[in-house]
C-alpha cells in the first residue's frame, strides 16, 4: 500500500486503488530500425521504457488533497518529476500525463467528492537508453 | 551515451541534446570531384535533460562560472568558423570535423553544420603558378602550408593549416603545367591529384592522408542482417571513349607579351591583379610590383603591367572504354597539370570507370569495420556476393548508425602516378630490340628528322690604308682604318617531329635516322635536315618544331634556340698610327689601335711608332676561334706599318644531339696600315707612303645540324 503520490517533489495525500497499479514496458526503436534484405528485423534500440497505470482515490479526511493533486496533474506542463515503485525500489522520472477522467462522486461532509480518477504515467524519455 | 559530438574540445553535447545528425562522408573514385564530408546536426540546449549535470545532479559550469549549457549558447551565437569538433558513436570515432555554420532554431534549438578538413579548405585562395616537373608533394605541402614532423614507413606526417600525411611515392611523383588561381585551396589540391591519380582519405583518427589509392585487404561486411531492403546497381554513366587534352606551358623568344592591367591614372595600393593566362616577365615604367606569380600581381602606384604569355601547347589523347554503341566522348580539358606525363593514366583511369564499373546504392548498418575507401566484400540487393569499394556513407545517428551507402563494383584503384618515368634516346643504328620487361608496356615515341644547319657567316673587311687632309690648323695623317669583322651566321631553327602512342610495345622496331643539315655555305643560310622513318612512319608527317621541345621527364630542351645562336661577329681591327703636324710641332700616337677582342680570344696588338715619325699598323681583330694578328713596325722612313691580318673563323664541328645548327661566326677585320711622315720644310710636312693593311679574316660554312634521333618515353 503507498501512502500518496509523489509529483514534483511533493507528496500528495490521495489514495491508490489497491490492485490498480500496473507497469508496462516498451523497448524504444529510432528511425533507423527496419528490415533486412534476408528478411531480419533491424532494430534501432534507443532504450527501454517503463510506464504507469493506477487509479486514484480521493483520502475521504482530505479531500483538499485530491482537488490539489489534481490542479498538479491537469497543470499544462510538459512533464512531471514522479516516484513509482520499481522492484523493490522506487524509481524517479519524468513522466508525461496526456488525459484522464474521473466522476463526481457526489457531496460527502460538505465536500465534493470526486471518484474513479485512472491516470497513465508515460515517460518523457526511456528511463533506460542505451 | 550512443551519440556525442565534443565541441572545440571541451564538454560534450550528449546523447538527448542531439534530436538529430547526420553525416556524409565521401570520396570520388579519382578525386574528380575532391569531395569533403559534412554534418548537419540539431541539438536542443533547452530540453532539461540536455543541461549537463554532475554526479550530484548539479549543473555543470564552464571554467568561467557560466552554466554549460549558456556557454554553448553562447559559443554558437558567436561560433568561430574553423572550430573542430570530434563525433562518437558509443566509443567509435567517426570524425574530426569543424563548424561552418550555426543557426538558431526556436526555441532553444540549434542547427550546427560541420565541414570536414577539405572543406574548410574550400574556402581558402590559392595563388598557383607554372610548374615545370616539380613533385605533387611541393605543391600539396605548398597548398596545405605544411611543414615535415615526421615519417613512418611509406607515411611523411606534417603539420599546417591542418596535420595530414603524405604517401611517399605520391610525393615524389612529377607534374608540369599550370595551376590557376583559385578562389578555393580545395580546387587546387584537385587538379593535382586528379592530374596523378592521389587520393585523399583519413587515418583512423581521422588525420587526412594524401596518398596514392591501394586496395587493403578485403573486409567482409556481413550477412544480410545489415542490410536493409531496397538498394540498387546502377551502371557508371557508359562512355565510348575518353579524350584528355595535355599542355604544355613554355617561356620561349615567340611568347606574346600582353598588357596586364592599366591603373588609368588612378593610384592603387595593393592592388590584386588576376591574369586570364599566365605570364612572366613582369614590367611596369611606374608602378611597383609588390608581389608577384604566374597568375596574379600585387601593384601599387599608377601607371600600366605587362607581361608575357606563356606559349601553350596542347595535345590530345584518347582510350577507348570497351563499350559498344553509338560514339559517346568524355573529354577531360580544363586541368592543366595533365602533361605527357600523366596524360596517358589519366585517359586510362577514366576509362576503367567510364567503361564497366557499377555503383550499388544500399542502406547499411554501419559497424566500424570499414571505412570510406576500404576495399569490402557484401551482398548485393540482388543477393551476389561481391567485391568492392566504398564510396560514400550519408549517415543517420541513432541508436545504431544507418548509412544511405554507395560502392563501386567491378573496378579497381588503377593507373595512377606518371605513365612516363623513363626514356631511352636512339641516336644510331636500324634496329631497335626493345628491352623485355619494356614488351608490351605502353610508350610514346618521338621521332625527330634531321636539325637543320647553321647559315654560313660574312668574311671580315680588309682594313684601309693611311690618308692625309690638310687644314687651317694643320695637316692630319691618320693612319688607315681597321677593317669591320664579318657578320656571323644565322642559326637553324627547324626540325620536323613525329608523335607516336604506343600502347604495348612489339619486340622490335626498324628505323631510318635522319641526316643533319649541312651548314650553309658563306653568306648562305643552312639546310633543312632529312626524314628520319620509325615503323614506316616519317617524320615528313610530322610536325615543323621551331621553338623548342621539352623532354617532359627531365627537362631537357631539343631545338634549342639558345643553343644553336647566330654565329658571332669577328672582331674589328685596330687602326693605324695617326700623324698630326702643326706649326708648334708634331703629334703622333705611340702605338697603332689593337684589334678587338672576342670573349677569351685576343686581338693583335697595334704597333709602336719608331723612327722619326713612322706609325704603325694596328693588330688585325679577333673571332671566337683566333687571336688577331699583331700590326707591324714601320722598317723604313717611306713606309708606315703594316695592318695585322683579322683572325680566320673556324668551321664548327656537328652540333650536338637535338641541336639545330649554329651559325658560322664572321671574319675578323684586319687592322690598318700606319703612315710615315717627316718635316720636309720650314712650315711644311710631307707624308711618305701609308704601310699595307691588313687582311680581313675568313669565315667559314655554318655549322651541321644534329643528325635525326628517337626518344621513346617509357614507364
Amino acid at each position: 500500500m503507498y501512502s500518496g503520490v509523489k509529483i514534483d517533489g511533493t507528496l500528495y495525500d490521495v489514495r491508490i486503488v489497491y490492485g490498480s497499479i500496473k507497469r508496462a514496458f516498451s523497448i524504444n526503436e529510432g528511425k533507423n530500425s527496419g528490415q533486412s534484405i534476408g528478411k531480419h528485423r533491424i532494430r534501432d534500440i534507443i532504450g527501454t521504457s517503463y510506464s504507469y497505470t493506477m487509479q486514484i482515490e480521493p483520502n475521504p479526511n482530505n479531500i483538499a488533497a485530491y482537488n490539489a493533486f489534481y490542479e498538479a496533474i491537469t497543470a499544462p506542463v510538459n512533464r512531471h518529476e514522479v516516484e513509482m515503485p520499481y522492484g523493490d525500489e522506487i524509481l524517479t522520472f519524468e513522466a508525461c500525463i496526456y488525459s484522464g477522467t474521473d466522476t463526481d462522486g457526489g457531496m460527502f461532509a460538505n465536500r465534493r467528492k470526486w471518484t474513479g480518477l485512472t491516470l497513465v504515467f508515460e515517460p518523457y524519455k526511456p528511463q533506460r537508453e542505451v | 551515451m550512443a551519440n556525442r559530438i565534443i565541441y572545440d574540445g571541451g564538454a560534450e553535447l550528449t546523447n538527448a541534446t542531439i534530436l538529430s545528425c547526420e553525416i556524409m562522408r565521401q570520396k570520388s573514385p579519382f578525386s574528380d570531384p575532391l569531395s569533403f564530408d559534412t554534418v548537419d546536426a540539431v541539438v536542443d540546449l533547452g530540453a532539461s535533460d540536455s543541461k549537463l549535470f554532475d554526479a550530484d545532479n548539479e549543473l555543470l559550469l564552464d571554467a568561467d562560472e557560466v552554466v554549460l549549457e549558456e556557454a554553448f549558447a553562447a559559443d554558437f551565437a558567436h561560433y568561430v568558423k574553423g572550430t573542430p569538433c570530434e563525433i562518437f558513436h558509443n566509443d567509435e570515432f567517426l570524425g574530426r570535423y569543424y563548424i561552418s555554420q550555426a543557426t538558431r532554431l526556436p526555441i532553444n534549438k540549434w542547427r550546427l553544420q560541420f565541414v570536414s578538413a577539405l572543406g574548410i579548405l574550400n574556402k581558402i585562395p590559392y595563388n598557383g603558378g607554372i610548374y615545370e616537373r616539380v613533385t605533387a608533394g611541393e605543391i600539396i605541402n605548398a597548398i596545405m602550408g605544411g611543414e615535415y614532423i615526421s615519417e613512418s614507413g611509406e607515411l611523411e606526417y606534417y603539420e599546417g593549416k591542418f596535420p595530414y600525411y603524405l604517401q611517399k611515392t605520391l610525393k615524389e611523383t612529377l607534374i608540369s603545367g599550370w595551376l590557376p588561381r583559385y578562389k578555393s585551396s580545395r580546387d587546387a589540391l584537385h587538379d593535382v591529384l586528379y592530374a596523378v591519380g592521389g587520393s585523399v582519405l583519413k587515418t583512423s583518427d581521422g588525420t587526412l592522408k594524401f596518398t596514392f589509392w591501394q586496395p587493403t585487404a578485403v573486409v567482409d561486411l556481413g550477412d544480410k542482417a545489415r542490410f536493409y531492403e531496397g538498394g540498387e546497381v546502377q551502371s557508371a554513366q557508359k562512355k565510348t571513349k575518353i579524350v584528355v587534352t595535355e599542355h604544355e606551358f613554355r617561356d620561349t623568344q615567340y611568347d606574346k607579351q600582353v598588357e596586364l592591367f592599366d591603373s588609368r591614372g588612378v593610384s592603387v595600393a595593393n592592388k590584386l591583379v588576376v591574369f586570364d593566362n599566365p605570364c612572366h616577365d613582369l614590367t611596369s615604367d611606374t608602378l611597383t610590383i609588390e608581389e608577384s606569380g604566374a597568375n596574379y600581381a600585387v601593384v601599387s602606384g599608377v601607371g600600366v603591367l605587362t607581361g608575357y604569355e606563356y606559349t601553350h601547347n596542347t595535345a590530345l589523347v584518347e582510350e577507348y572504354t570497351g563499350v559498344e554503341g553509338d560514339e559517346d566522348v568524355k573529354n577531360i580539358s580544363n586541368n592543366y597539370l595533365i602533361s605527357t606525363l600523366n596524360s596517358l593514366n589519366v585517359a586510362k583511369r577514366e576509362a576503367a570507370f567510364y567503361g564497366f564499373a557499377e555503383l550499388v546504392n544500399y542502406d547499411i548498418v554501419v559497424t566500424g569495420d570499414a571505412d570510406i575507401g576500404d576495399r569490402v566484400s557484401f551482398i548485393d540487393p540482388f543477393g551476389k556476393t561481391v567485391d568492392g569499394y566504398i564510396m560514400s556513407e550519408n549517415i543517420e545517428m541513432s541508436g545504431i548508425l544507418k548509412a544511405a551507402a554507395q560502392f563501386i563494383t567491378n573496378w579497381q584503384p588503377n593507373h595512377q602516378g606518371n605513365a612516363y618515368n623513363n626514356y631511352t634516346i636512339i641516336s644510331s643504328g636500324n634496329t631497335w630490340n626493345v628491352p623485355v620487361e619494356l614488351v608490351g608496356k605502353p610508350a610514346r615515341i618521338v621521332v625527330f628528322s634531321g636539325f637543320e644547319g647553321g647559315g654560313g657567316g660574312y668574311d671580315g673587311q680588309d682594313g684601309s690604308t693611311a690618308y692625309w687632309e690638310r687644314s687651317d690648323y694643320g695637316t692630319f695623317y691618320e693612319g688607315g682604318q681597321g677593317g669591320e669583322g664579318g657578320e656571323g651566321g644565322e642559326a637553324g631553327y627547324r626540325v620536323r617531329i613525329l608523335t607516336l602512342d604506343i600502347s604495348a610495345l612489339a619486340a622490335s622496331y626498324t628505323y631510318t635516322l635522319g641526316e643533319g643539315g649541312e651548314g650553309g655555305e658563306k653568306m648562305q643560310s643552312g639546310q633543312l635536315g632529312t626524314d628520319s622513318v620509325f615503323n614506316n612512319l616519317s617524320t615528313a608527317y610530322g610536325v615543323e618544331n621551331v621553338d623548342g621541345w621539352a623532354n617532359p621527364i627531365d627537362g631537357t630542351i631539343y631545338n634549342d634556340a639558345t643553343v644553336a645562336t647566330k654565329g658571332e661577329k669577328g672582331g674589328k681591327g685596330g687602326n693605324g698610327g695617326y700623324l698630326q703636324f702643326y706649326t708648334s710641332g708634331p703629334s703622333y700616337s705611340e702605338y697603332a689601335g689593337n684589334g678587338q677582342n672576342v670573349g677569351e680570344k685576343e686581338g693583335g696588338k697595334g704597333a709602336k711608332t719608331v723612327g722619326a715619325y713612322q706609325t704603325g699598323g694596328g693588330g688585325g681583330g679577333a673571332t671566337p676561334d683566333n687571336d688577331g694578328q699583331d700590326g707591324s713596325e714601320s722598317s723604313s722612313r717611306y713606309y708606315g706599318g703594316g695592318g695585322g691580318d683579322g683572325a680566320d673563323a673556324l668551321e664548327k664541328p656537328q652540333a650536338s644531339l637535338g641541336q639545330c645548327g649554329k651559325g658560322a661566326n664572321g671574319g675578323a677585320g684586319g687592322g690598318g696600315g700606319g703612315l710615315s711622315g717627316e718635316s720636309a720644310y720650314s712650315g711644311g710636312f710631307y707624308p711618305w707612303y701609308g704601310g699595307p693593311a691588313g687582311k680581313g679574316g675568313k669565315s667559314t660554312k655554318g655549322q651541321k645540324g644534329s643528325n635525326g634521333f628517337i626518344l621513346v618515353m617509357r614507364e
